[in-house]
């Protein structure tokens, strides 16, 4: 017969237990490979001559970082994701507060099927979002590209200069939507006395939603501008699929592709991999910067 | 190389004579376009698709999952009594001692299930076990190095010529000179060499991609025309065409397909790599290849052919609604074109592919493949039988050709019933005698280089760009001339413009 396990001692253990699931999946799904990865991008293969004898696994120090900084094309790539998230996200979350507002005021009609509509396109997969979108890019499928042309409006979605805008376009179409929604619930969580107060104090419907609305939300338009910048440098799936349609999106045109380029298309996972740390890294700082500079826009405001 | 996804287009589609073979075009793409074979073969294979941050987590996860695998030291995807087995046959050479060798083959074109499930049954004393993996460009090629890693791979894979140089850098390969020597007799020389390098033999191939010159009828006619015998002649024709009517291209050009301009290239008996001493040779500028640059620099300066991206759905558009009139490319095209352009049935007509001077018989090869042997393969004797079996035997190439539309690389396949018949939408014309007589003609001499997913990307973006009208393409080809060295030499290997 065992003994019994003392009170103590068992009260310890349970939370561990609870985490375990949770623990072990963590670990396994994310840690392993965030730690492997970080191995892999201190290490090279080396080979010699014409390749004919076994390739050897080496320590590389930080060669391939110093490698990575030093590649003027991965640094396109990041100057061109920043781009197209200064003025695409401003733009996606201006959309999605609108929206919310208007689905939050008090003279709005249907609001669950405008809800449903909004949110619709965050349910279809990027890839589907965007080979549907493809069809209205094509310069030669495509009925808009025909109508445009017909009004005397040639253009060239795919194009060097628009295609970075057509991608965006797509980005914006797939997640305002999904921003709407939260920065809505935020919205639904207001209470309904600081309505009454306000319009007791003579506001009107703009001025609520400026003086009100728009600040009691802002920690939410925070979180999801943090998101979208993630987002944003992780750019992958959009340019990806349209790749093979013009010849204006090269193999590393985002900082993601030019990862996936080096390590799968190149073999050379050990570079792929120091460049998919720096750019974690480079995500975090700017993740962080965002939170920070939000934080302290939002604290400004709401001591208004 | 080995591609993910996109990639190493390895193998292109060659889909053949029937139907089309369900592979993934190029390396690295997303399968655009109609052909309902390969989307399903896609589907099945699940390979494709790149999709961005969803490919980034499938391949976290691919690589926490052959963590595991290594870890548990199980077998790939065969089920681990088969692997088990697997491994006792390799350790029982050929059968001796009563055993019967057990052979894995990975691979993804279907129709080698056939041709395998007859060589066991007609071979008590090998067994090979075929798996079907994704198409070596969506993902294939990476499954394969990560099992020869891990020590658990399969004796025999099926492989793009443009891929072997690059397995062979990775160490993932076996020389079967040996073995292979007695039926090397049995393959055209141009599809032997492809498999191998330095003068080293990894495999047995298994088909070729000829090429020919697809044109329309209708508009050839129009405009009193017959198939041009030389690129003069063809580049004729191109004018008046275009200037019967301006929205006719005479022909497409596929310059975004690295593969295509390869072929291209081909024809003038050079090659872009060669490995000489211990340095791989690079040369994307070599004359046979200028001259295909500066002959497709006028036609695009004028004009006169299109630049589309190739095999998108607006690309095949053009070849439905006839406001282009010609195409010089691989057999395998025959079944692209029948899939995507079905209104034009009766419309196309195949000629031989145009030659540089007036009394040359010289061709190109676009695509086509082999099967690797792997390394740690323990009875590379049982293996070169099976894959020459495979690729030579009258009724396994009956069945890939009926099946898999494949050209054969073994000489025999040329008089097979299969490659004698009409083709419907050609007017039932005879077409294979065309692509028999180039597939003949095609240079021995073309070597692909170590590093042909990076050559593949860059060739497709810097010449696409160039085709667009955005810079020239003797410039593109140098630029990659360039990449492709520092790539090269970023492995570890030697190098230089040659």
């Amino acid at each position: 017969m065992s003994a019994p396990i003392p009170r103590r001692k068992r009260r310890r253990s349970a939370p561990l237990m609870f985490l375990a699931p949770f623990g072990v999946l963590f670990a396994a799904m994310y840690a392993v490979p965030v730690g492997y990865a970080i191995v892999e991008s201190l290490h090279k293969v080396q080979r010699s001559g014409l390749g004919l004898t076994p390739p050897k696994r080496v320590y590389a120090g930080f060669e391939n970082y110093t490698k990575a900084l030093h590649d003027d094309a991965l640094w396109h790539g990041v100057g061109r994701v920043l781009l197209f998230g200064a003025v695409q996200v401003p733009v996606m979350l201006g959309l999605a507060l609108v929206l919310a507002l208007l689905l939050d005021a008090k003279s709005a009609r249907l609001k669950g099927f405008f809800r449903t509509a909004y949110f619709l396109p965050y349910a279809i997969p990027g890839v589907i979002a965007t080979i549907l979108w493809a069809f209205l890019y094509m310069p030669r499928s495509s009925p808009v590209v025909s109508m445009l042309d017909a009004v005397g409006l040639p253009s060239d979605f795919l194009g060097e200069d628009a295609v970075l805008w057509s991608i965006a376009n797509v980005v914006t179409w797939t997640w305002t939507g999904y921003n709407m929604l939260v920065i809505y619930s935020a919205l639904q969580a207001i209470p309904q006395e600081l309505y009454e107060a306000a319009e007791l104090d003579g506001c009107g419907p703009w001025r609520t939603a400026w003086r009100i609305k728009v600040p009691l939300v802002a920690p939410a338009i925070a979180l999801t501008t943090v998101f979208s910048v993630i987002g944003t440098l992780q750019l992958y799936t959009e340019p990806r699929v349209l790749r093979p349609l013009t010849s204006s999106l090269d193999a590393d045109y985002t900082p993601i592709m030019s990862a996936y380029h080096k390590a799968v298309e190149n073999n050379d996972y050990g570079q792929g991999a120091a460049v998919s740390v720096l750019l974690a890294l480079g995500t975090c700082l700017l993740s962080f910067a965002v939170l920070k500079l939000s934080a302290r826009l939002t604290n400004g405001r709401s001591s208004l | 190389m080995i591609g993910g996804q996109d990639s190493l287009h390895c193998l292109r589609p060659r889909a053949g004579l029937r139907r089309a073979l369900p592979i993934s075009r190029r390396d690295g793409h997303l399968m655009w376009g109609s052909n309902r074979a390969s989307r399903s073969s896609l589907r099945a294979a699940s390979r494709s698709s790149r999709r961005g941050r969803q490919t980034a987590r499938h391949a976290a996860v691919a690589v926490t999952i052959a963590a595991l695998t290594a870890l548990t030291a199980c077998g790939s995807d065969s089920d681990s009594d088969k692997t088990d087995k697997a491994a006792q046959g390799d350790k029982a050479p050929g059968g001796q001692g009563g055993g019967t060798a057990q052979l894995d083959f990975w691979g993804w074109n279907p129709a080698y299930e056939k041709a395998v499930t007859a060589f066991n049954a007609a071979h008590p004393d090998i067994h090979v076990n075929y798996n079907k993996v994704e198409p070596g460009s969506k993902g294939g090629y990476a499954k394969m190095l990560a099992a020869v890693k891990a020590n658990n791979a399969p004796c025999l894979a099926q492989m793009g010529y443009e891929t072997l140089p690059s397995f062979l850098v990775e160490g993932a390969l076996q020389d079967v000179d040996k073995e292979a020597a007695a039926v090397k007799s049995k393959y055209s020389a141009g599809a032997w060499s492809q498999m191998s390098v330095a003068g080293k033999t990894y495999g047995i191939p298994v088909d070729t991609g000829p090429v020919a010159m697809f044109y329309r009828t209708d508009v050839f006619a129009k405009n009193g025309l017959t198939p041009p015998k030389t690129w003069d002649e063809f580049a004729q024709q191109a004018d008046k065409v275009h200037t019967a009517d301006p929205a006719v291209a005479y022909s497409a050009f596929g310059g975004n397909d690295p593969w295509w301009y390869a072929g291209m290239a081909w024809q003038n008996g050079g090659s872009w790599f060669k490995p000489e001493g211990d340095t791989w040779k690079v040369s994307l500028t070599e004359p046979g290849t200028q001259k295909v640059t500066q002959y497709w620099q006028q036609l695009l300066d004028k004009k006169v052919v299109s630049s589309d991206p190739t095999f998108t759905p607006d690309w095949y558009k053009r070849f439905g609604d006839g406001s282009v009139a010609s195409y010089v490319g691989p057999v395998w095209f025959t079944a692209l074109l029948e899939e995507n352009a079905k209104d034009a049935a009766g419309k196309w007509a195949v000629a031989p592919m145009p030659q540089w001077d007036a009394t040359g018989k010289t061709t190109g090869n676009i695509g086509g493949s082999g099967t690797a042997v792997l390394k740690g393969c323990k009875n590379t004797k049982a293996a070169v039988t099976f894959a020459d079996w495979m690729s030579s035997d009258t009724a396994s190439l009956t069945t890939l050709v009926k099946d898999a539309g494949i050209y054969p690389a073994a000489t025999s396949g040329a008089s097979l019933d299969a490659m004698q018949q009409p083709s419907a939408y050609f007017g039932n014309a005879k077409i294979y005698d065309i692509f028999k007589e180039s597939a003949a003609q095609a240079p021995a001499g073309w070597q692909w280089g170590p590093t042909m997913t990076q050559v593949s990307a860059d060739l497709t973006d810097r010449v696409g760009k160039a085709g667009a009208g955005n810079g020239k393409l003797a410039d593109a080809l140098t630029g990659v001339q360039g990449t492709t060295i520092k790539a090269i030499q970023d492995k570890g290997l030697k190098a230089a413009a040659g």
